[in-house]
């Protein structure tokens, strides 16, 4: 009887729990619904306000779906769902979306974080507490500042190509190592480095050109360093033979208030395929890219400038970041040798003299040679030899040239501190209150190591024999 | 002369109260013809002839059969023949003389029995026996003449196998003792009889090595089937009922198969097996976890190659059990725990569709079930036509009707593909109820309801013994002995070296001496 009782009661209860889940009683600890209710926000820009600079112009972007999309073919493209809202605070800003749609606003697929520079300019860290602090979003959103342009305009490039904005910027990360002139860094990262008292946060930086195409030659300039917005100055260095002139050559874009003047404050949400010509800079005839632009730098929680080119690639050559990248060299008649990065690793090793700390930054790495554009056998010990002091050269300069920047603006980017606390932690105790002075006179010195590689490449370049009598 | 006659009269009476009164004998239960007709009836099948040996009309005797049951020709020559034509029985002058002859053999018929036990005669009869009753001798001779029409051995129809024996269990109760003692033939192998049921009288052995077997469980066995009190046993789980140490599981605690080879394999280790007249099938207890995911197929193959397909069905079982539960809760919880790209295909993919995850699924699992048990009853005919119409209503009708989601069509025909790997039904069916259980779960308290039923089943299954044997042993109680010799991992024959520890078997040692 007792049985019975028992299993008629648990009967009972299991079906009026599954009535009830069926149909979709409020269940006080369900939070979401189902996956097609949720408004997947992918990519969030963050911009001063257009009719209140105190306030936050956010612009997000999601995949729009239609009743049909699944039978969709795999081969067409997404269409993005461009929303652009003003706020007073970034939780204002994104809780007005939804009164836009008809769905949940969900931020745990949030890829990436684009923050203007207007913005990164005067407290980076005020924007991102709400993204800190919401449990929905993950810890490994990769945070960006947009350099030369709103993050508004940024995002809706797409619009004009009729390219999902977020493929772009996650095909630009994909390959990042190619060239380590970037690095993806995620919010947890950030965090992390603005909880340490001592050291500073780096983000990288991405800048958006047109190209002209009417024009069939591309300009090139050779200024290696150029006036960027609202009075900040880029580093980057130039070297002869090394010469990254990724998009420096081409026209860029206009302010950030003449790109995103053409949207209007709050309210206004607008599909893929609208609100062209918003960009003042963007002409038909123009071709629009993106580029990873190196680091933008931080003091406290302020941008102070950016990194680039050689010199961004030394922040990664110190930090261990560089998974690949191409160095070129020269041999003895001035031709040019290019030698890829198979792999590469580096450590601080610190010294004590007293309370005087000295680093040595050991790098070592292996490269080999994918191009010759030269006809002479340079596969001979000694010119190999001559060949791996060049490059030791090479990137010397460049992590260097970092720690220059690094020392003349007073930050620590390099995570010597880090080290210092980790080898020496009492006597780091000593001398944490006066790191930012030590650090500027800190002696550091770069120690480079390398091999040419992969001996299977040693090909001999094809000699032309044209012209040699028989 | 008055008084002399009085006293003559009282002599008389006295002499009359003095004669002892002959005791009354209780003829009912002799081993007469009128007893047997008694107790048989009269029924049509039921056949009585009147034999005369020797053309005598004194020596009489009565053959008894049913028709139907018996081989006639067995009858006419191996009984009738002899009867008429034996030179010894033709010399016989009385019908003690004959029983004296077929005592002795003059009947050539091997298997032969002499009883005068009524309630004997009676059972010998309803088996398919002939019997000669000698009725005024009260003796009978029961001749296994059995000729009825039976199934003969063919292939395994659910536990198939691609390389390994290809027999089965029948229903003849002979056949299926034959098989076994062909398998196994040494003479520490033991095949105990009992008759269960009222009204059916069904045969049941228990088949077991007494050199192996612990006693202990032996005698629960023995006590259990005793205690069965049923009218018929004409379906197994007559048999699983009273064997199971808890019926309210719906795991089972009983091993039936229809092999002879995994029945035998199984005796072998120690455990104990019944055999069913009438049933083809063998049941073995006590029933483990393990067993009910191995198949005797992984000892055919290489034990690197039968490892690896363990592994794959442990992973189908988990399959099997958890997808759709873990797919509703992911989906309705724990969105983001999935890739993005999957995230945005599957909420694309549920655009416009009625009905919410829970629903679509438990529904999509019913409808499976449905269509599995139509699959079973439907006549050979028109099971094409049932598949067809159940691919392109549920795969693509549903579907482009948006009242499922092309997800959700894959985690259940994932989940359904991924159960019949199990080899046995009963375990599967078990897995089929549970893992609507965990859809519910998930559906209403996402992972952590998982959790708590994966807990649930855990602490039900390790509660859970059959014949004081863990139902997880080996991966429970096991004293630190290595776990997973022939569970998860096939180990080589060669080291393959005890018995089961935990079936407390009287010779552990399985090789060497």
């Amino acid at each position: 009887m007792k049985k019975e009782f028992i299993i008629a009661t648990a009967l009972i209860v299991s079906i009026i729990i599954l009535i009830c889940s069926l149909l979709e009683f409020k269940n006080p600890i369900h939070v979401s619904g189902n996956i097609e209710e949720n408004y997947f926000i992918i990519t969030i820009g963050i911009d001063k306000g257009i009719e209140d600079s105190k306030n936050y112009r956010i612009t997000t972007i999601a995949e729009k779906f239609g009743a049909n999309s699944s039978n969709s073919s795999s081969g067409q493209s997404k269409i993005a769902d461009v929303v652009t809202i003003e706020g007073t605070t970034i939780l204002e800003a994104i809780t007005k979306i939804a009164l836009f749609k008809d769905k949940s606003l969900f931020l745990g697929h949030m890829k990436y974080i684009l923050i203007s520079e207007d913005i990164a300019k005067e407290n980076v860290l005020d924007i991102l507490d709400f993204f800190i602090r919401n449990n929905e979003l993950r810890m490994t959103t990769t945070i960006v500042i947009v350099k030369n342009t709103s993050a508004e305009a940024f995002i809706r490039v797409g619009e004009d190509i009729k390219i999902f904005t977020t493929d772009l910027l996650d095909g630009a990360f994909h390959n990042v190592g190619e060239l380590s002139i970037s690095e993806k860094v995620k919010l947890s990262n950030i965090i992390q480095t603005f909880n340490n008292t001592y050291a500073d946060v780096y983000i990288p930086a991405i800048s958006l050109f047109y190209r002209d195409l009417d024009k069939v030659e591309v300009s090139s300039k050779k200024e290696s360093s150029s006036e960027g917005l609202s009075g900040l100055k880029e580093e980057g260095i130039v070297q002869e033979g090394n010469n990254l002139e990724i998009g420096k050559s081409l026209q860029k874009v206009g302010s950030s208030e003449g790109s995103s003047s053409g949207k209007s404050s709050s309210g206004e949400s607008s599909s893929g395929e609208s609100s062209s010509g918003e960009s003042g800079s963007s002409k038909k005839t123009e071709e629009p890219y993106i580029n990873l632009d190196g680091f933008a730098t931080f003091k406290g929680t302020k941008l102070i400038g950016y990194i680039s080119g050689f010199t961004a690639r030394g922040l990664n050559w110190m930090n261990s970041k560089v998974e690949s990248s191409i160095i070129v060299l020269k041999d003895d008649n001035d031709k040019k040798i290019s030698v890829k990065v198979a792999s590469s690793n580096s450590k601080i090793k610190i010294n004590m003299n007293g309370d005087v700390p000295e680093a040595t930054v050991k790098i070592k790495f292996v490269t080999f040679v994918a191009e010759v554009m030269s006809q002479e056998d340079i596969f001979k010990k000694d010119k190999l030899k001559k060949l791996e002091e060049q490059q030791n050269d090479t990137v010397k300069k460049e992590v260097e040239s970092m720690l220059d920047y690094a020392k003349k603006n007073d930050i620590d980017i390099t995570k010597i501190s880090d080290e210092i606390y980790h080898q020496y932690p009492l006597k780091w105790d000593n001398i944490k209150d006066k790191w930012k002075e030590i650090f500027k006179t800190m002696k550091i010195n770069v120690d480079v190591e390398s091999n040419i590689n992969k001996s299977y490449n040693f090909i001999q370049p094809i000699i032309s024999k044209s012209g040699e009598s028989k | 002369m008055k008084l002399n006659i009085i006293k003559r009269v009282k002599k008389k009476e006295e002499k009359i109260d003095k004669v002892p009164i002959a005791p009354v004998v209780d003829t009912s239960t002799l081993a007469t013809f009128e007893n047997l007709q008694n107790l048989i009836g009269n029924s049509e099948d039921i056949k009585y002839r009147d034999i005369l040996i020797n053309n005598n009309a004194d020596m009489v005797v009565k053959l008894i059969l049913i028709d139907g049951l018996i081989s006639q020709s067995d009858v006419s020559n191996y009984v009738i023949k002899p009867l008429m034509q034996d030179t010894k029985i033709k010399e016989a002058q009385n019908l003690d003389e004959v029983i004296k002859l077929i005592q002795d053999g003059a009947i050539y018929f091997a298997s032969q029995k002499m009883t005068s036990d009524l309630d004997e005669i009676k059972d010998a009869v309803m088996d398919g026996n002939s019997v000669l009753l000698f009725s005024q001798q009260n003796i009978a001779f029961e001749f296994d003449t059995k000729g009825f029409d039976k199934r003969s051995m063919m292939e395994p129809t659910v536990e198939n196998v691609t390389k390994g024996p290809k027999d089965s269990f029948v229903e003849n109760y002979r056949t299926n003792t034959a098989t076994i003692r062909r398998k196994i033939r040494t003479q520490d192998l033991v095949i105990e009889n009992m008759i269960i049921g009222k009204q059916t009288h069904t045969t049941v052995a228990i088949v077991y090595i007494k050199s192996i077997l612990n006693d202990e469980i032996l005698q629960q066995v023995k006590d259990r089937l005793n205690s069965i009190n049923t009218d018929n046993l004409l379906t197994t789980s007559v048999i699983e009922d009273a064997l199971s140490e808890n019926i309210y599981c719906p795991f089972p605690q009983v091993v039936t198969t229809e092999r002879p080879d995994k029945f035998c394999a199984d005796i072998i280790e120690g455990r104990a097996g019944i055999i069913v007249s009438g049933l083809p099938f063998g049941f073995v207890v006590p029933g483990t976890f393990v067993q009910y995911i191995q198949n005797p197929e992984d000892y055919s193959h290489n034990f690197i190659v039968a490892s690896a397909i363990r592994i794959i069905r442990y992973l189908a079982l988990f399959i099997s059990l958890l997808l759709p539960g873990l797919f509703i809760a992911i989906t309705t919880f724990h969105t983001e725990m999935i890739p993005t790209d999957l995230a945005l295909f599957l909420a694309k993919s549920r655009e416009g569709v009625t009905f919410p995850v829970i629903m679509e699924t438990i529904c999509l699992l019913i409808a499976f079930e449905i269509l599995y048990e139509a699959g079973l009853r439907v006549p050979k005919t028109v099971g094409q036509a049932v598949s067809i119409v159940g691919t392109l209503v549920v795969g693509q009708a549903a579907v482009e009707a948006r009242l499922l989601s092309p997800a959700v069509v894959v985690v259940v025909a994932m989940t359904s593909i991924a159960s019949f790997t199990m080899p046995n039904q009963d375990f599967n069916n078990a897995i089929r109820i549970w893992r609507i259980l965990f859809s519910i779960f998930g559906a209403i308290l996402g992972l952590v309801g998982i959790i708590s039923g994966v807990i649930l089943i855990t602490f039900e299954l390790c509660k859970l013994k059959s014949y004081g044997v863990p139902y997880l042993s080996p991966f429970v109680s096991n004293d630190g002995v290595k776990i997973l010799d022939d569970t998860i991992f096939r180990i080589p024959q060669k080291d393959n070296k005890i018995r089961p520890k935990d079936l407390k078997v009287k010779n552990i040692k399985r090789q060497g001496d």
